[in-house]
């Protein structure tokens, strides 16, 4: 038996399916401004079917997960350094704080500039973005750190390696999730803002092109893709932050 | 004695990680690259923004025009999420039939959403609110809902004892409590319009911040293009640290709301 | 009969404030303690009983003063776990289980397979079998403390320091975790030096009652305890009990009244 939220969710999703097919057929002549649900998922198969859609989607996803991988290695470990050692977070803070407060949009065209068009600049664009972001958490969650859990370390006379992986890395943990996941949204949009910028493959791509041929099925076609993604990304994060911090309440969204 | 030297040794780590990366910087520039299509000094930025900003004063029109639409969408924003959270948050069915839209919108990268709104409304002045908009429009519903659910939870109880009505339980009580919180939102929503602003531009623009940049960036003019992108950085940090004197100024007795 | 297994001489500590005298928390403490001995410490809010206990088991250098175990001097932190500490919040690791969190001591020290017998022969013995793979926060406040307590225990230290463990449950579990120590140190005779605000909570447990003065704190006066053991909650109504708890409280309310008076508490 499905839970009362979420029988009133899906009934929400379909009603608002179904009143968009039947307006869009009653009401428009054309599909241009609003193509009806039926005829985005024929452009979905169709897509599919020729392939298009495999090429663009593994681009977006190749440079986003080579990105983010890298990104939390250099994230944590920098942010651990930063957190563990004030002279380096006085040194660092000043360059990490003016890189995050540029918007994401801004930087872009510098990065097409210095690594070109290709998948490198879009590797860089989510990498920069989600460095920054768990830098700073994970800096956060190091310095936050309960001080009755270092006398315990203390008292137990833990070594120092011990000290670190088992007292104060996991304690940072649930910080170092919340910035890959603030990481992840503006990543997200990074790397569709560079490949809408410059680019020959990804679904910022596609979105261009749709958009300048004035082919509206693929245009949604890409925005319910990207949500897709959007989605799956954020709801993997959470069940992550859930299950590695159960003892803490995660937000909703 | 010795500790104070220590101390001003510690203060100045900063100024001098500063100065230090402009000077590396600069040297990187004009001896290293030395190509002003890819990097320029720190000096021929600085002295491109006096020029804009004194000299042939080119950049208020720009400035201008993302201002108003940026402010524009940040009220938007507020007249519609502020209530739509508290809706959310009073009632139950409201929170789920709306929930599954709101997540999907939430989660998409909003870039996605520029063409077709263009599509919609061309491209003028609605379409750009719009876009701005939808960036900010998230953080403010969000926490003007958690605002709300924590704040019902906590003095419902207590205006029941008092005999209020609804109406004034909820001008009394609820609104004013979750004022701190609807202000939380705000300040998370600044960065998130700004970037809505340089979106917006880019697609359809003759003037404004966004349009600078990537004008800029098309036509390869570094010095403008760092200009553009300080000013960005420039007006999210002192939008965000506006609201955070202001959320202290209304709700000093209350820290750190923040849902991210 | 054999010397005291640990003597504290002179012990002070103070901590520099920026160009103005420094800030004395405890001056001059001399303290000794016989083997199996269970000392309680108590004394007026603010007095730095806290603070001695943390010096003691090295967990801050002391100013001045030195601490003897077995007649040999202790120099920096010793490494051998000869003190087990039992924290005021039970200062349980959110992200391990009940084992795991008893375990963090033994890692590193035995082998898998020991470690884990001991630590869960002592989850075993402060009543907690059963509940090995439970987090901390599915446990309530009582069962939060005995996991405190085993994880201290599992090291098997000579000595156990406990900083006020009981001070944040309410009265009823206070009161059988009380017994449980009780217990549970008839069980295991260890040397116990357990800091508290509650006369009758030291008076029920120890073999003898330290008062603290006022800050800088040191060492007032001390008490034998003159009851039997194995004890039971009977002895609160024994007329010794109540006499002592009387002359402990009118020394506490004096150290009190010297600081400035209840108001300042």
């Amino acid at each position: 038996m499905l839970s009362k939220e979420l029988r009133r969710g899906l009934v929400s999703i379909f009603a608002g399916l179904a009143l968009w097919e039947i307006l869009t057929r009653l009401l428009l002549e054309n599909e241009l401004l609003i193509p009806p649900p039926s005829s985005v998922l024929r452009t979905l198969w169709e897509l599919g079917a020729t392939g298009q859609l495999n090429k663009h989607l593994l681009a977006t996803l190749f440079e986003f997960v080579c990105g983010f991988s890298t990104a939390c290695v250099v994230g944590i470990l920098f942010g651990y350094f930063m957190g563990r050692y004030k002279w380096f977070d006085d040194v660092m803070d000043p360059w990490i704080a003016t890189l995050y407060s540029i918007p994401v949009v801004a930087f872009v065209p510098f990065i097409i500039i210095w690594f070109g068009i290709g998948m490198v600049s879009k590797v860089i664009v989510v990498f920069k973005i989600t460095a920054v972001a768990i830098m700073l958490n994970t800096a956060a969650g190091i310095k936050n750190i309960d001080p009755t859990w270092l006398e315990l370390s203390k008292s137990l006379r833990l070594n120092p390696r011990q000290n670190t992986f088992k007292i104060r890395l996991p304690a940072a943990l649930p910080y170092i999730v919340t910035g890959m996941r603030l990481g992840v949204g503006r990543a997200m949009l990074g790397v569709i803002v560079a490949e809408l910028m410059a680019a020959n493959a990804g679904l910022g791509y596609l979105l261009r092109d749709a958009s300048e041929t004035w082919d509206s099925p693929k245009l949604f076609v890409t925005v319910l893709l990207l949500a897709g993604m959007g989605m799956g990304s954020f709801t993997l994060i959470k069940k992550a932050e859930q299950k590695l911090a159960p003892w803490r309440e995660t937000a909703e969204w | 004695m010795q500790a104070s030297y220590k101390n001003i040794a510690w203060t100045m780590l900063k100024p001098i990680s500063i100065f230090s990366g402009l000077v590396l910087w600069h040297a990187l520039a004009t001896h290293v690259v030395n190509d002003a299509t890819l990097l320029v000094s720190p000096l021929v930025v600085i002295a491109k923004a006096y020029e804009m900003l004194f000299v042939t004063a080119d950049l208020y029109p720009h400035l201008y025009a993302s201002s108003w639409i940026f402010l524009q969408g940040m009220v938007l924003a507020t007249v519609v999420g502020v209530p739509i959270g508290f809706l959310m948050a009073l009632s139950p069915a409201v929170r789920d039939y709306v929930n599954p839209w709101m997540t999907a919108l939430y989660t998409t990268p909003r870039i996605a959403f520029a063409p077709v709104i263009l599509l919609w409304l061309g491209i003028d002045l609605a379409a750009k609110v719009i876009i701005v908009f939808l960036g900010c429009v998230f953080p403010i519903l969000i926490n003007s809902f958690y605002g709300m659910r924590v704040v019902s939870r906590e003095f419902v109880e207590v205006g029941r004892s008092f005999r209020l009505s609804r109406g004034s339980l909820f001008m009394k009580i609820l609104l004013p409590a979750s004022v701190p919180f609807i202000l939380a939102g705000l300040r998370l929503a600044v960065g998130r319009g700004l970037t809505g602003v340089a979106i917006a531009e880019w697609f359809g623009a003759t003037e404004g911040l966004g349009y600078l940049i990537f004008f800029a960036g098309q036509t390869l003019n570094l010095p403008i293009l760092f200009v553009g992108v300080a000013v960005f950085a420039i007006l999210g940090i002192l939008g965000f640290q506006l609201l955070r004197v202001i959320e202290d100024l209304a709700s000093p007795w209350r820290k750190e709301l923040l849902v991210k | 009969m054999a010397g005291p297994v640990l003597e504290l001489r002179n012990l002070t500590k103070q901590v520099p404030v920026g160009g103005q005298e420094p800030f004395v928390i405890f001056n001059n403490v001399n303290l000794s303690v016989k083997e199996g001995e269970f000392v309680s410490i108590v004394g007026p809010s603010g007095c730095g009983k806290t603070t001695l206990l943390r010096v003691v088991n090295g967990l801050m250098p002391p100013s001045s003063g030195q601490i003897f175990l077995d007649g040999k001097e202790l120099t920096g932190a010793d490494n051998d776990l000869v003190m087990g500490f039992v924290f005021q919040g039970a200062s349980l690791l959110p992200w391990r289980t009940s084992l795991k969190n008893v375990l963090l001591g033994l890692e590193g020290r035995k082998s898998a397979k020991e470690a884990e017998e001991a630590a869960r022969h002592y989850l075993n013995l402060v009543g907690l079998s059963g509940f090995e793979n439970h987090y901390p926060h599915q446990l309530s406040g009582g069962m939060q403390q005995r996991i405190n307590l085993a994880r201290a225990l599992a090291v098997n230290p000579r000595i156990l320091l406990m900083d006020e463990p009981f001070a944040a449950l309410d009265a009823q579990t206070r009161t059988f975790m009380q017994l449980e120590l009780l217990r549970i140190w008839w069980q295991t005779k260890k040397t116990v030096i357990f800091i508290t605000h509650m006369i009758s909570e030291a008076i029920l447990l120890s073999d003898r009652v330290i008062v603290f003065s006022h800050r800088p704190g040191r060492v007032r006066s001390e008490f034998p305890v003159p009851l039997a053991r194995p004890r039971s909650l009977d002895i609160k109504s024994d007329h010794r009990f109540v006499e002592l708890e009387n002359v402990v409280w009118k020394q506490i309310e004096e150290e009190v009244k010297a600081a400035g008076g209840f108001a300042r508490l």
